[in-house]
């Protein structure tokens, strides 16, 4: 699957952050969507199938966790990637991992350029993951 | 002394008492004075009577009682005394004589008594004459509880008898060894004489089956007695035993224990006291407790409430400690009340010094903790902030045509929010300038002229108003900082064309019993508070502005106002037509001694 084909859905509560981050990754020439809160984000994903969820944790209502773990059940194949900033995220991803799921984070703020790769490697893997199957 | 006549009848006197050899030094004991008056007077009578001479050194009721007997008994005492052959003499006096610095003493002695005897006996006429004497100086003696004296005066008396021969009658009451330590001197005076006559409740007794009957019934009361004191002793032995047990575990107690009296001195405390106050026992016992209070208040209101009969308990106090420092006691006590009045206090003292101090390491170590949760949170709010404008940037430099300049102008933004952020937080805690005396005033004016550009974009009506300005100490930046952040708010609730009314004045604290301060109310015609934010309107991080406020402000207002000893407070409705905010800081006008002690950073 080239680039050009993968979706990425991009979940904070922060508006800039999430429309600046797709605009960065549309310019590197992914598809994006955004949603400003977890809920939405759900929502938006079962719309929008992406390949790859690039959330906030901390978010008002439904956290990036909770959402991500949603997704996961009823998305096996999307892969996701969690960006805080928050010490207290530690202990949230601590106690997920203790219920079986466990994701990847990056700590906010990430360089545009390190996120553009670390995605480009994500999905890479998960191609592989893919034709293997 | 009619009297004395039934006397004489009612208490006969066995005859073998009575008739006594010649050179014999006999011991007479009584428990009636009649008794003992009658037995002296057929004694002494009997002497008069066949023509030998009587020596009496008496007191002076014994010795006109003896007369008295004896001329009832039909001697002619008056005649007696003429021919010198009946002589009394007084005790007390014939004592003195032969008494030196309180011991008999034998040359004198020897030479008064013996010429009182060897003239009795001269008077007789009568080369064989013999001299019936009774002496009570030695009773005397004994009275004086100096029976080591008395029993030294026997022997004297023995010593005159070898030299003239008489017959020596002594007589001591029986009252006068009624204690059981007595019988080591009962048995030497026993010992000095050659007979002993018992008191009359034995030499009454007329038959020998009687004495025999009454001996065995006072040994047997003997024994009982002798049992009884050994029981006694024992008591006294183990409750002794108990009372240095107890003064022991008190002495030793891993409280402090002290007794104080009505003069407010220590009567007594143990070991735990002194050891923790590291007074000797001449350092504290009898001094006055309130030397001891290092806080003469808190020991003032400690003893009105023993006075109340109130049981203190958990009273904290601070003693003073002999090398300056001060110990943190916890007390209970209450007082020792007998017939309505104070007797003393029983107290108990427990060192809380070192518990206290870790009371404060554990606030301490609390702030700390809380200062840390701050700056997590603050590093959090300036990494959403961060993150967003290294997007920003990064699109803006790869960006091919102009539209460059207008994600810059977004990331300019973002970084002023940073810069705000830092200035209300890092700033704050550096405690920038000196205390001086400032006019809130002025300060007010000069904000509101800085605000004039956005009050009028608004079309706001900002009204100050002066009712009394006086001086306050204060650092001039963090009050325009407090100032510069409510008037903000207020610009911000309001629509276009409210209306801001500032107020200062001089006031007291909420209640007039306040220090003295002024007293800035800035009410706004705006929105108001919804309810539900009321509560957390003073909480670090709680924001409503999400686009523009950082949620520090209030927050900061609320420390720099508690930081001068202030108060802020707020009243705002949300209902229709009359919707508002009013937000009151009171300052108090502080000495510069009590700006110095207040003004520490926030942060220490």
């Amino acid at each position: 699957m080239s680039a050009m084909e993968h979706r990425i859905l991009i979940v904070d509560d922060e508006r800039r952050i999430a429309d600046t981050s797709a605009l960065i990754l549309q310019s590197a020439g992914y598809h994006t969507q955004t949603a400003y809160d977890g809920a939405a984000g759900l929502t938006r994903c079962r719309e929008f199938h992406p390949d790859l969820v690039l959330t906030d944790v901390v978010m008002p209502g439904m956290s990036g966790i909770e959402m991500a773990i949603a997704i996961r059940q009823e998305f096996p194949g999307c892969t996701i990637l969690l960006i805080s900033g928050q010490a207290a995220t530690a202990d949230m991803l601590e106690s997920a991992r203790r219920e079986g799921h466990s994701f990847e984070l990056l700590a906010k703020p990430v360089h545009p350029t390190t996120l553009l790769q670390r995605v480009a490697q994500i999905l890479k893997d998960s191609d592989r993951v893919t034709a293997t199957k | 002394m009619s009297s004395s006549t039934s006397a004489t009848s009612s208490i006969p006197i066995a005859p073998m008492w009575n008739s006594l050899e010649p050179g014999s030094h006999s011991v007479q004991f009584y428990r009636k004075d009649e008794f003992l008056v009658d037995a002296l007077s057929r004694f002494l009578g009997s002497a008069l009577g066949s023509g030998d001479a009587a020596v009496v050194i008496a007191t002076k009721s014994h010795r006109e009682q003896i007369a008295q007997f004896m001329k009832l008994r039909g001697l002619d005492i008056a005649l007696a005394m003429r021919q010198r052959r009946y002589v009394a003499l007084d005790a007390a006096e014939t004592l003195d004589k032969v008494v030196v610095a309180g011991w008999p003493d034998a040359e004198r002695f020897m030479a008064v008594i013996g010429e009182i005897i060897g003239d009795a006996r001269a008077a007789t006429k009568r080369a064989d004459a013999q001299v019936a004497a009774f002496g009570e100086m030695v009773a005397l003696l004994c009275a004086e509880g100096k029976s080591d004296a008395a029993v030294v005066l026997e022997h004297l008396w023995n010593d005159l008898a070898s030299l003239h021969s008489f017959s020596l009658r002594c007589a001591y009451p029986m009252n006068a060894f009624s204690r059981s330590g007595q019988g080591d001197s009962f048995d030497k005076i026993c010992a000095a004489h050659s007979h002993v006559i018992p008191s009359e409740r034995f030499t009454v007794l007329a038959s020998e089956q009687e004495q025999l009957r009454t001996i065995s019934h006072l040994e047997q009361k003997a024994e009982a007695l002798d049992a009884e004191v050994a029981e006694r002793k024992k008591i006294e032995l183990s409750l002794m035993r108990r009372e240095a047990e107890f003064s022991d575990l008190l002495e030793n107690a891993a409280v402090g224990v002290q007794q104080v009296g009505p003069d407010q001195r220590i009567v007594w405390a143990n070991r735990y006291v002194m050891a923790l106050l590291g007074y000797s026992a001449e350092e504290y016992i009898r001094h006055e407790l309130a030397e001891f209070h290092a806080r003469q208040e808190i020991f003032k209101d400690f003893w009105e409430r023993l006075m109340n009969r109130e049981n203190i308990s958990d009273f904290e106090a601070e003693l003073r400690c002999r090398d300056g420092s001060v110990k943190h006691v916890l007390i209970h006590s209450n007082g020792l009340w007998e017939n309505g009045r104070f007797v003393r206090t029983r107290c108990f003292l427990r060192d809380m010094t070192e518990h206290r101090q870790m009371e404060l390491a554990l606030i301490q170590s609390e702030k700390l903790a809380s200062v840390g949760r701050l700056a997590a949170t603050v590093a959090h709010e300036i990494n959403n902030p961060l993150a967003s404008v290294m997007n920003l940037v990064y699109l803006a430099q790869n960006q091919p045509g102009g539209a460059g300049s207008s994600y810059l102008q977004e990331a300019q933004e973002e970084l002023e929010r940073i810069a705000h952020l830092t200035k209300q937080t890092l700033g704050f805690y550096r405690s920038e300038s000196a205390i001086v005396p400032v006019r809130l005033g002025s300060i007010i004016r000069s904000l509101a002229s800085m605000l004039s550009p956005k009050v009028s974009n608004k079309r706001v009506t900002l009204l100050v108003e002066d009712a009394g300005d006086p001086e306050i100490r204060t650092a001039p930046g963090e009050i325009r900082q407090l100032f510069s952040n409510l008037l903000s708010n207020s610009l911000d609730a309001l629509d276009m064309g409210g209306v801001i009314r500032v107020r200062i004045s001089e006031a007291r604290e909420w209640n007039n019993g306040g220090p003295p301060g002024v007293r800035v109310t800035i009410a706004d015609s705006g929105c108001g508070i919804p309810a539900e934010h009321r509560a957390h309107l003073f909480e670090p991080f709680f924001t409503t502005k999400k686009e523009v406020g950082t949620g520090l402000g209030l927050w900061v207002c609320k420390r720099i106002a508690e930081k001068y000893q202030g108060t802020i407070h707020f009243r705002s409705s949300t209902r229709a037509e009359q919707s508002g905010t009013v937000f009151s800081v009171f300052l108090p006008l502080l000495t510069a001694e009590t700006a110095g002690n207040s003004a520490k950073p926030l942060a220490a």
